[in-house]
């Protein structure tokens, strides 16, 4: 299959935005708000109250394997790594991919490695555990075996979602998930302190860090929503005249020129 | 829960705080009991199910007319036996029906290698009803991995991926598969997964290759489907164990799913007890706080 | 330079699959993916054995080392073992059903692996029903009308709860009350899954996808930042 002419221009106009504001930003031109994400803010106090309690935190990345949702649960983990390695405290990272897993790895190390505390790091913390419900399995004996005083769950998740997070609300453990995947939300939210909805997850790479870039890049993907949105109410319109006005020139204009 | 002499709580607080053990074993006897005592179920089908089984009946009738090149259909046994309950009575529902109107398939797994073992295992149970043969009435491919961008190479050149056969066997020495050029031979491809692998049959195979798609999924990820449906993407869906007692229905048979709709049954009317307690003691808690707040003031 | 390299091959990489989408017809470009899938079908391969060394070397160090639970990393280098050895006499030897590697593949596989997967499933019926109770609070109008949905779409769902509505049915094709068979629980109950749950799905769908197509241009352009991708 290739591309359509209206695919082409529709990709255009998604990208445009993205790229425009990512140059913006990083020519420093315009200030970008980002609300706050409660669940992201969460994720200091809950590796503070582990500090508190000198109990390790986990980290689980679900299912994730490489693609954007593991590639933004691995950014994620770099963050709560460094955190983690600043009050020396454990962190426990189950991985659920091989092809993930020497990147999780590599991110946890790095973590450590920045804060000149390469030393305290434990390339067995980061476990590779392959299987849907083995996985499961194996995070709650984890969770129970090491008592863990924080848990987070980023990435992509699937009917395993809710042992993890009752496993973690059996413990006690401070827990904060987040997930694009929106058929997990509800369990998360049911069994977890913070919860991440959506592009939040996406979003949370810009977040974290502030970086200019990923702060452009998130304000683009928003005007990106806003053409769509638009469009979808035009289609609805011109959907709403071609049922009373089957005939009309103007009215299949626009479905003609998207379907071409 | 919190310490509190269960005596000294009021109805409505005991209401809210029902031990999780209770919970669980009332989960545990309600589920057991159609084991023992076989609760028959009449199911209304629904129209997404239907479609897919019309589709199926479809295909038998262009077969059985010779409307074309004979059409084939791929089921993508992306699921584990975590995942069994809900997606084995799915799959041998839908190879009940292909035996019984004589469509031939080929069995594989793009995610897990755990799918096409079970799937044959149940091809061969059912293969024996209808005197059906390997190799020359289904095909097991068993597992290959994919992801993304290799179905744009499995799309374009099935042979180039698939060399073997589950058993070993080279693929072009199976017979059936002399009249299978490629991947667009197939008219339907049902995929039965406990997660979102059904995401890479529409979004990367389908616009390459133009089969039509019916899903069999867990309860949990069938919401998700439901735009594909209304886009055309997806032609049906059978959505977890009641799905497939409803088209175990359409086949006339008790199978698996039928007899585990008992337990769902059961369970399901269960939680809704639960919820319906929980929130009269929540209920009347809060009219009770609101009651002493008056009388405070 | 390291990072410079791994720039101008992602770049490519991400360059080839875009042309061959974008370019029209079957050009040199769309003649290649074949063989670049099976390339990527290799290198998955061979990605799943740094699985399977991960886990003998982590397992196998607590083994040797004596640390805390070495009996369980032990039971698991077995059990890799004896299943790998297993599979592989009885699919190399061609053995037929109800020879002895059969049986033993069979005892395995059908009464220890099965069970085992699908006994961690079968937890979530329990921790939905106690996760339900504990969770779901009529708080709000919105709670309630949520409330009202859930258990509608429950008992739509199930033959018990069709049956309190089925006698509706039979108004069909009464001229004056064929709305009534319209108010089953079941026809509800698809009514909201199709059009409001699918409105909702999709929604998140259109939200998502742009999310995804955002962080594939900052992959595939080398603009992602972050602790991690930064020193990439």
């Amino acid at each position: 299959m290739h591309a359509t002419y209206t695919m082409l221009i529709l990709t255009a106009v998604f990208s445009a935005p993205i790229v425009l504001y990512i140059l913006r930003a990083r020519a420093g031109k315009g200030e970008i708000y980002i609300r706050p994400i409660a669940g992201l803010s969460a994720i200091d106090e809950a590796v503070g109250r582990a500090t508190e309690m000198g109990r390790p935190v986990l980290y689980s990345t679900g299912l994730s394997y490489l693609s954007i949702e593991g590639l933004c649960a691995v950014a994620i983990l770099s963050h709560v790594a460094r955190l983690a390695a600043k009050y020396d405290l454990r962190i426990i990272v189950p991985v659920n991919s091989y092809l993930l897993y020497p990147i999780a790895e590599e991110a946890v190390r790095e973590a450590y490695a920045d804060v000149g505390k390469l030393d305290l790091f434990k390339a067995e913390d980061v476990i590779f555990i392959p299987g849907q419900f083995p996985y499961a399995a194996g995070v709650v004996g984890i969770m129970h075996r090491e008592r863990v005083a924080a848990t987070f769950f980023f990435g992509y998740f699937a009917a395993e979602s809710l042992i993890l997070a009752e496993a973690g609300s059996q413990v006690g453990a401070i827990q904060v998930a987040g997930t694009p995947d929106i058929l997990q939300i509800p369990f998360f939210i049911t069994a977890c302190d913070y919860t991440i909805i959506g592009e939040e997850f996406y979003a949370a790479t810009a977040y974290l860090t502030h970086e200019p870039t990923m702060i452009g890049s998130l304000r683009g993907q928003d005007i990106g929503k806003m053409i769509l949105a638009t469009l979808t109410i035009l289609l609805l319109v011109f959907g709403l005249l071609m049922a009373f006005a089957p005939k009309t020139f103007f009215s299949n204009w626009l479905l003609d020129l998207l379907l071409r | 829960m919190n310490g509190e002499a269960p005596s000294r709580m009021a109805w409505y607080d005991r209401l809210q705080k029902i031990d999780p053990r209770i919970i669980y074993l009332v989960v545990f006897v309600l589920v057991s009991i159609p084991f023992f005592v076989p609760i028959p179920v009449k199911m209304e089908v629904s129209p997404v199910v239907k479609k897919l089984y019309d589709k199926v009946e479809q295909i038998a009738e262009d077969n059985k007319r010779k409307k074309g090149p004979e059409k084939f259909v791929l089921l993508a046994m992306d699921w584990s036996p975590s995942v069994k309950a809900e997606n084995q009575p799915q799959t041998a529902a839908m190879i009940e029906h292909l035996f019984r109107r004589g469509v031939r398939f080929a069995i594989m797994s793009h995610l897990l290698p755990e799918g096409p073992m079970m799937a044959e295992r149940i091809a061969e149970h059912i293969a024996k009803k209808y005197n059906k043969r390997y190799g020359v009435d289904w095909v097991n491919f068993g597992f290959r991995q994919m992801r993304f961008a290799d179905y744009m190479a499995f799309v374009r050149d099935m042979y180039a991926i698939i060399s073997k056969d589950y058993r070993g066997t080279p693929i072009r020495d199976v017979p059936m598969m002399k009249n299978i050029r490629g991947l667009r031979d197939f008219a339907l491809v049902f995929d039965v997964t406990g997660s979102g692998a059904y995401a890479d049959w529409v979004y990367y195979a389908q616009p390459e290759a133009h089969f039509d798609i019916g899903v069999g999924v867990t309860a949990i990820i069938g919401p998700s489907i439901r735009p594909l449906i209304d886009a055309g993407q997806v032609v049906g869906m059978m959505e977890g164990l009641s799905g497939a007692a409803q088209y175990e229905q359409l086949l006339n048979i008790r199978g698996q799913a039928s007899r585990g709709m008992g337990s769902q049954n059961l369970a399901h009317l269960w939680v809704i007890v639960a919820l319906i307690l929980g929130n009269i003691g929540y209920i009347a808690s809060r009219r009770r706080e609101k009651k002493l707040k008056k009388e405070l003031k | 330079m390291r990072r410079n390299i791994i720039i101008i091959l992602t770049f490519v990489g991400g360059l080839y699959y875009f042309l061959e989408f974008v370019l029209p017809g079957e050009t040199g470009i769309s003649k290649l993916i074949v063989e670049i899938g099976k390339v990527t079908l290799a290198i998955g391969a061979c990605a799943f054995l740094l699985g399977v060394i991960n886990l003998l070397r982590l397992h196998g160090t607590r083994v040797v080392l004596r640390r805390s639970g070495w009996h369980n990393s032990a039971a698991l280098i077995v059990a890799l073992f004896v299943m790998l050895i297993v599979h592989l006499v009885r699919y190399y030897s061609h053995a037929a059903e109800g020879d002895a590697v059969w049986r033993i593949y069979n005892l395995l596989w059908d009464n220890m692996r099965v069970p085992l997967d699908s006994t961690i499933f079968s937890l979530l019926a329990f921790y939905i029903v106690s996760a339900a109770y504990r969770s779901f609070r009529i708080k709000s109008g919105e709670a309630a009308v949520m409330m009202a949905a859930a258990v509608v779409v429950m008992l739509g769902q199930i033959p018990t709860g069709q049956e309190v509505t089925l006698w509706l049915k039979g108004y069909e094709n009464d001229p004056g009350l064929w709305w009534l068979s319209r108010i089953r629980v079941d026809t509800i109950r698809e009514w909201l899954m199709q059009y409001w749950n699918g409105a909702a799905q999709r929604g998140i769908i259109f939200g998502a996808a742009i999310g995804g197509l955002a962080m594939s241009l900052r992959i595939w352009l080398s603009l992602e930042r972050g602790s991690f991708f930064d020193r990439q």
